[in-house]
């Protein structure tokens, strides 16, 4: 099998290069296309699922034999239920809030999937949050949290216990014009705390708006090797083509020393184990070994007093269960891959740089107790470094060493699947982007260059490139 | 086999299932298990309306037994879930209206939501809506229904549907599991006056009917989707391309058996052994609920449902390979063999998952998890043989 998959990979590879220089597509049908081109369908490697529809994104990877599969299932369980107020008959679910942003896991990753923002200034904000800090750092050189509201903002309490505040969106359209004279329109957000509990936010509060990603994936993430990411590194751009790869490094909450950070949009999370109790905490309110203490500011004292579901509110044999849910959820099969209008446009992908930042193909080394995602061929469209997107994208606000202008590349595997799970068609970090076309017209700073080139396509060129990433 | 007359022509003369008459067949048992269904809620209402006019342990029995009652045609009805049908749409982007399944059986539940519970030291905390009279004046559907949705949240409620009257009949169930008992709450909670427990005890009453009153109205929006000769969800149903039917009807039967039923409902409960990690934790009716969910799949695998009985999934599959559909038919009977096995024991769900894993029980429990696993397994391989496109929500 694996021999299999890596000689696929070298033909995939040799057909996008070929087809990339002679810009003609049909260059690559000497190569075997039908390999080829399977060994790039198979995104995430051997597991890779073919599942379709609005369940695309819910499959345990398809290598996972059927005696691996149980805490799998027990995690997509834990994942999908509404942790209750505490105390409740459900002692191991009990403890929600006092102050939280969703009631389970899939409120916001519904389905595996994507969220979104509010659709219009009066819609709640649901599947995405805000995060606040003010200037200043906390011990371990992360965001310095806002002093009566904490690092997030809660819109919810259980009963007796108040919501921060209603976060809410408002935008405004803005008008750009490609090359050749058509006319696109942006949508830019803005954002705003309505009914604020505790007063005002503290002066300089810094706001990061970020929705929840997908959940496809994230083991054979966690599983590239750290050597092979930061060798793609280039923080002083010393190959002087304008784009600066950097590693973010963050504290890990477990070895207490600060590593490598690969998840979370500003790569602020350095493992999918503390990017899940942070998020156990932060967004549902439920305390783990990991993060045993509850997010209540001492300005908020009914949160303060409220019952508590058990210390910690979740235990390690759950926090494991949802952990290897987390690492073994399939990514999806390309569609319509060989195609001709796709692999015209993953050509127009490579040549216009996009591929520069969204690396096409790593290979995850050898994980101990984890042969699944061992030695995998994968396809995630990511580098999982740090670049500087621009002021349009800027959120502004720190996250360790990702500066307010810096945003980690997020894979794009599985991103033309979101209208099928998710209903929707919405990118990027806060979700601004209505469809992919004005997620790459989104790009600035480092990925300006590749904008530019997308804008001085033909209009058949441009439609490629989407019809490219929608297959994805 | 010889075929009388036909010489050996029996494929031309043998009455051939059509993918439409299993549809149409589907659309015949969901109606008559809903309307079941509306039916039993109905009796609870009115046990429930009893219970509150006169409190006495008589009618707090009665009211728990139309409970248990109305459980079962429900559980039967669940293999009609996950695919955006009147039960459980959630899809606002067409023209079904959304599904009332959250309001119905949501769970677990926030119980302090509603009533006092006990907190860890065994003393009352005397919250939830029916104690919290400043913050809830007025209790009525809208209240009971909304409570869990401020700020506009989009999740469902969970102090509704049948798990909240479930909790306002037998209360939290805080005896250990070897005594074999189930919440014990008194009827004197529905008392008012010096002989009535806990507090508020006519806004208790109130819930308890609001409650079961909505529970009514959810159903018969449901039932009414389903209702023949009407234009409803089951006319455009019928007329749909049969392939996209079977589609659903095969999602439906493959996320609840290998989804809700083997990994949501049962191998959480058996992997972390937690005492009220089960589905009917106030009334110990968990296994009961297993049974009728496992019915559920079988009665639409065999095209049947109480007095309807017609065109099947499994005549449809036996048509393409008649080994195939014996596979599945065996794997749901064994499930069922199983959940049979530990009702016939006589324990409780809660009991049982505490025991070490070589008793009887467990494995009884472990089996019937591992026969819907391999049922949804083998009814993927129906579907390719069928010609169906589906993904279960597994």
């Amino acid at each position: 099998m694996t021999s299999h998959a890596r000689s696929a990979l070298v033909l995939g590879l040799a057909a996008l290069l070929s087809s990339a220089c002679s810009g003609d597509p049909e260059g690559a049908a000497p190569l075997a296309p039908a390999l080829a081109s399977d060994g790039v369908a198979l995104s995430g490697g051997e597991g890779t699922t073919f599942s379709t529809g609005k369940n695309a994104f819910t499959q345990p990877a398809e290598n996972l034999p059927q005696a691996r599969r149980s805490a799998f299932f027990t995690g997509n369980s834990l994942f999908n239920r509404n942790w209750s107020t505490a105390p409740a008959s459900t002692t191991g679910t009990d403890g929600l809030g006092p102050t939280f942003n969703a009631r389970s896991c899939s409120t916001c990753h519904f389905k595996d999937g994507r969220g979104r923002p509010p659709l219009g200034e009066d819609e709640a904000m649901t599947t995405m949050l805000l995060r606040l800090s003010i200037p200043g750092t906390d011990e371990h050189g992360g965001p310095n949290p806002e002093p009566t509201y904490g690092d997030q903002l809660n819109p919810l309490g259980v009963l007796g216990v108040p919501g921060e505040g209603d976060p809410r969106v408002v935008t405004e359209l803005v008008e750009g014009r490609y090359d050749d004279g058509s006319v696109y329109e942006l949508s830019v957000p803005t954002y705003e705390v309505r009914d604020l509990a505790f007063g005002e936010l503290a002066e300089g509060t810094m706001i990061s708006p970020r929705v929840a990603p997908q959940m496809i994936g994230l083991g054979l993430l966690q599983a590239i090797p750290e050597a092979d990411l930061l060798a793609r590194a280039d923080p002083e751009d010393a190959d002087r083509d304008g784009i600066s790869a950097r590693p973010n490094r963050v504290w890990d909450v477990a070895s207490e020393q600060v590593v490598l950070g690969r998840f979370g949009w500003k790569a602020n999370q350095p493992s999918l184990e503390q990017q899940n109790s942070g998020a156990f905490v932060g967004d549902i309110g439920i305390t783990s070994p990991l993060f045993p203490e509850q997010n209540c500011p001492d300005a908020q004292p009914d949160c303060v007093a409220a019952p508590s579901g058990g210390e910690p509110e979740i235990d390690q044999t759950r926090v494991a269960q949802v952990d290897y849910y987390s690492k073994y959820l399939a990514v999806p099969a390309r569609r319509a891959h060989r195609d001709p209008e796709v692999l015209q446009g993953e050509a127009l992908f490579g040549q216009i740089g996009c591929a520069s930042c969204h690396t096409v193909t790593y290979r995850t080394g050898l994980v101990d107790g984890q042969p699944e995602l061992s030695e995998q061929t994968i396809h995630p469209y990511t580098d999982l470094l740090l670049h500087d997107m621009g002021d349009g994208l800027a959120d502004g606000r720190p996250d360790y060493e990702a500066n307010g202008n810096e945003w980690r590349t997020p894979p794009l595997w599985g991103i033309g699947l979101f209208k099928d799970v998710n209903g929707h068609t919405r990118y990027l970090h806060d979700g601004r982007a209505r469809n992919l076309e004005e997620a790459v017209l989104w790009h600035g700073g480092e990925g300006a260059d590749a904008a530019a080139a997308f804008k001085a396509l033909s209009r058949a060129e441009r439609d490629a490139l989407l019809t490219f990433l929608g297959s994805l | 086999m010889f075929a009388f007359g036909s010489f050996g022509c029996s494929d031309d003369t043998t009455e051939r299932v059509t993918e439409a008459d299993v549809v149409k067949n589907y659309a015949a048992m969901v109606s008559a298990n809903y309307a079941d269904s509306l039916q039993g809620a109905e009796a609870l209402h009115e046990a429930v309306h009893e219970l509150t006019e006169s409190p006495s342990s008589k009618s707090l029995e009665a009211a728990k037994t139309a409970w248990l009652a109305s459980r079962d045609p429900y559980g039967e009805s669940e293999a009609y879930r996950f695919y955006q049908g009147p039960i459980d749409n959630d899809d606002t982007s067409d023209d079904i209206p959304d599904g009332p399944e959250g309001l119905i059986n949501s769970w677990p539940l926030d119980e302090s939501y509603i009533d006092y519970v006990l907190d860890g030291n065994g003393e009352p905390l005397n919250g939830g809506i029916v104690n919290l009279v400043d913050e809830f004046p007025d209790i009525d559907a809208e209240t009971i229904a909304n409570a869990n949705t401020e700020a506009g949240e989009s999740e469902t409620s969970i102090s509704t549907g049948y798990h909240a009257i479930e909790f306002l009949l037998w209360g939290q169930d805080s005896t250990p599991p070897e005594d074999l008992r189930p919440g014990q709450r008194p009827f004197s909670d529905y008392v008012v006056g010096e002989d009535g427990t806990a507090e508020h005890q006519d806004r208790r009453a109130t819930y308890l009917l609001t409650a079961s009153d909505l529970l009514v109205d959810n159903l018969s929006e449901v039932n009414a989707a389903w209702l023949p000769g009407k234009s409803n969800y089951r006319a455009d149903f019928v007329a749909m391309d049969p392939k996209l039917a079977l589609g659903k009807i095969l999602l439906g039967m493959g996320s609840l058996a290998g989804g809700e039923l083997a990994h949501e409902r049962m191998q959480v409960a058996y992997d972390n052994r937690d005492q009220e990690d089960e589905h009917s934790c106030f009334s110990d009716n968990t296994l009961a609920d297993l049974r009728n969910n496992a019915a559920s799949v079988q009665n639409v695998l065999l095209g049947r449902y109480r007095s309807v009985q017609g065109a099947s999934i499994d005549d449809l599959v036996d048509a393409r390979d008649p080994a195939l559909a014996k596979r599945l038919r065996d794997e749901i009977q064994d499930a069922l063999d199983n959940i049979h096995a530990l009702e016939e024991a006589g324990l409780p769900l809660d009991f049982v998952i505490q025991q070490p894993d070589e008793d009887e029980g467990r494995q009884h429990l472990l089996a019937a998890i591992t026969a819907l696993e391999h049922f949804t397994d083998t009814l993927s391989e129906a579907a390719k043989a069928i010609d169906v496109e589906v993904t279960f929500d597994l």
